[in-house]
């Protein structure tokens, strides 16, 4: 994916959430976010994950997160709990719970958040 | 000799982007290894662990309150040690508690706002980089930031974060008045008219006193910023940066382990034309490291291989950031590392930065990361580092995956000599009894925290031996 379609793809992402509709990440498979969790995507996540230049992959562009699907949601979710490379433990969400955690992962990532490794 | 490859120069390059993440970039202990601390193992409660990756607990409950009522039942209610949690920037053990963590993430955003005072009033887990646009919405910003704006301004100004210049105090010095939930539950409003011992103990309070919900901050109209990043040889720096830290609006220094390079960060208001940002494949600074490994250590001539790289490197015209002050002050940090930060009088700066530069270079200490050097004006607050002194703070830093012990243990003893005080969110082995001797309010501060907390229910072990106080 280019990097002018990756930042449409993530706007017009932020601008669904921003009011307040409904958005799936990277696949019809990934799980939608309760209110708290799109608060959370809108507050926490976009400070690294709508950041281009980071090196982080960016909502929205498949292309970097299908190799992230390769690992499996369970390995995403204990990265994202404990900490992985550039990914802050828990994404800074200190009072995200498991459930959450995984909802979230699952929305950036576009796999479904009950499946396993 | 040997013949440096494309790769190892272009890693040697890195150092420059490597310094483009970082201009325009812990004993009581200095904490447990990565290993000790609790890891993820699903079903069970969770573990938190910081930003850094050195300090975690497996609290029993985290609480994310979203009003003051809900704060106030909370604290009254909650189990064990509590400790307010912000996004885990701190690399001291301020925050873990097996007891319970309060967030304030969801009290965030700008309550209100004073057009003609240029104040703003603003809930205290408001992140630093929602922050920015946020006030600029209200034609207003904050006259001075940090360096990253990943924190929350609880976080932040609970520590004395500060960004850089001899005419701008820590963010603790621009809060006006602010609101405090004791564990009692109580919901106190101070300022420098109302409840003013607990506010000048409350604006740098290491999060002792309670949980601050909400603050009003003194700002300035909005302004735009150009930043200008420039290598020079250190020495030259170092012998002109009082005049140089007077001449601009910030102004900050890098210096590069090993070697003679240096860099210089002026910034001064307006819009200046951007340069183009430089693009190097992978992490900057690991690609530094792996130069250093590569010819560091070579006998005899590893060091002068290794600076000649550097020098090399440095020789690039200068780079120019330029925006939104909000956009300009603050950078983007991906590579997560270790740090320890300690303010030492502003006169004493120069000297204390080249005794440490020498000391690295004469006990071969392994480390490339920068040295970022920054000044900051005193101010009153009781716990500040810049009580009643403009300081000069010195900021080291060492990978996640490095053991920073010896390097901070070595630089320690170096800024203890120099009256050093340290940074509360960052590692430091100062016992209670020294940093009682640094701080001319430190009984006063301990009596107000007293006052709020009788029963030490905000202290974990790390405060307790701060604050020399017994379990």
């Amino acid at each position: 994916m280019t990097l002018p379609s990756r930042l449409t793809g993530l706007c017009l992402s932020l601008a669904l959430l921003g009011l307040g509709l409904p958005i799936r990440a990277g696949s019809p498979l990934a799980a939608p976010l309760s209110p708290r969790e799109a608060r959370v995507f809108q507050q926490i996540c976009v400070t690294c994950h709508a950041r281009p230049g980071l090196g982080v992959p960016l909502i929205g562009d498949e292309e970097e997160w299908q190799r992230r699907r390769a690992k499996g949601l369970d390995r995403l979710l204990a990265n994202t709990i404990e900490g992985s490379l550039g990914m802050p433990p828990l994404g800074t969400c200190s009072f995200c719970s498991e459930e959450e955690l995984r909802h979230l992962v699952s929305f950036l990532s576009g796999m479904p958040a009950e499946a396993g490794p | 000799m040997k013949e440096f490859t494309r790769r190892e120069l272009l890693h040697a390059a890195a150092l420059a982007a490597a310094t483009g993440f970082l201009p325009g970039c812990s004993p009581t202990s200095l904490g447990p290894s990565p290993e000790e601390l609790p890891g993820y193992e699903p079903g069970k409660a969770l573990p938190w662990r910081n930003w850094g990756g050195n300090q975690g607990c497996r609290p029993a409950l985290r609480g994310a309150p979203s009003s003051e009522d809900e704060l106030a039942e909370l604290l009254r209610s909650a189990p064990g040690v509590i400790r307010p949690v912000g996004t885990g920037h701190s690399f001291s053990a301020l925050v873990p508690s097996d007891g319970t963590l309060v967030a304030c993430d969801l009290m965030s955003g700008v309550i209100a706002a004073d057009r003609e005072r240029r104040e703003a009033e603003v809930w205290a887990g408001t992140r630093l980089h929602q922050l920015g646009p946020a006030l600029q919405a209200q034609g207003q910003a904050m006259p001075n930031l940090p360096d990253i704006d990943y924190q929350t301004l609880a976080g932040a100004v609970a520590t004395s974060t500060h960004g850089t210049g001899p005419r701008f105090g820590s963010l603790s010095s621009t809060v006006r008045g602010l609101t405090l939930v004791t564990p009692r539950g109580e919901i106190i409003g101070c300022s420098r008219e109302t409840n003013p011992e607990i506010f000048d103990a409350a604006r740098c309070s290491l999060g002792a006193l309670g949980v601050v919900s909400r603050m009003t901050l003194a700002n300035q109209a909005s302004f735009d910023l150009t930043e200008t990043t420039s290598f020079e040889p250190l020495g030259d720096l170092l012998d002109d940066v009082e005049a140089r830290r007077d001449r601009h609006r910030h102004f900050e220094l890098y210096a590069f382990p090993h070697t003679e390079a240096g860099m210089a960060i002026a910034t001064d208001e307006g819009r200046g034309e951007p340069s183009p940002t430089p693009e190097f494949e992978g992490d900057p600074l690991k690609m530094a490291r792996d130069a250093f490994r590569k010819v560091g250590g070579l006998p005899l001539v590893g060091s002068a291989l290794y600076e000649a790289l550097v020098l090399r490197v440095a020789d690039m015209p200068a780079s120019v950031r330029s925006g939104p002050s909000y956009t300009v002050l603050t950078h983007p940090r991906i590579t997560r590392f270790r740090e320890m930060e300690y303010t030492v009088p502003a006169e004493a700066g120069p000297l204390c930065l080249r005794e440490i530069l020498d000391t690295i270079r004469r006990d071969r200490i392994p480390v490339v990361f920068p040295i970022e050097y920054r000044y900051v004006r005193r101010d009153e607050l009781w716990l500040s580092m810049f009580h009643e002194r403009d300081g000069c703070t010195i900021s080291l830093h060492q990978f996640v995956d490095e053991d920073y012990r010896p390097y901070f243990d070595a630089m320690e003893r170096i800024f203890r000599k120099y009256e050093g005080r340290p940074h509360w969110g960052k590692l430091h082995g100062l016992s209670a009894a020294e940093l009682r001797g640094l701080y001319p309010r430190w009984q006063d501060f301990l009596e107000v925290r007293e006052s709020l907390d009788p029963e030490g229910r905000m202290l974990n072990e790390h405060l307790r031996g701060v604050f020399g106080q017994s379990a």
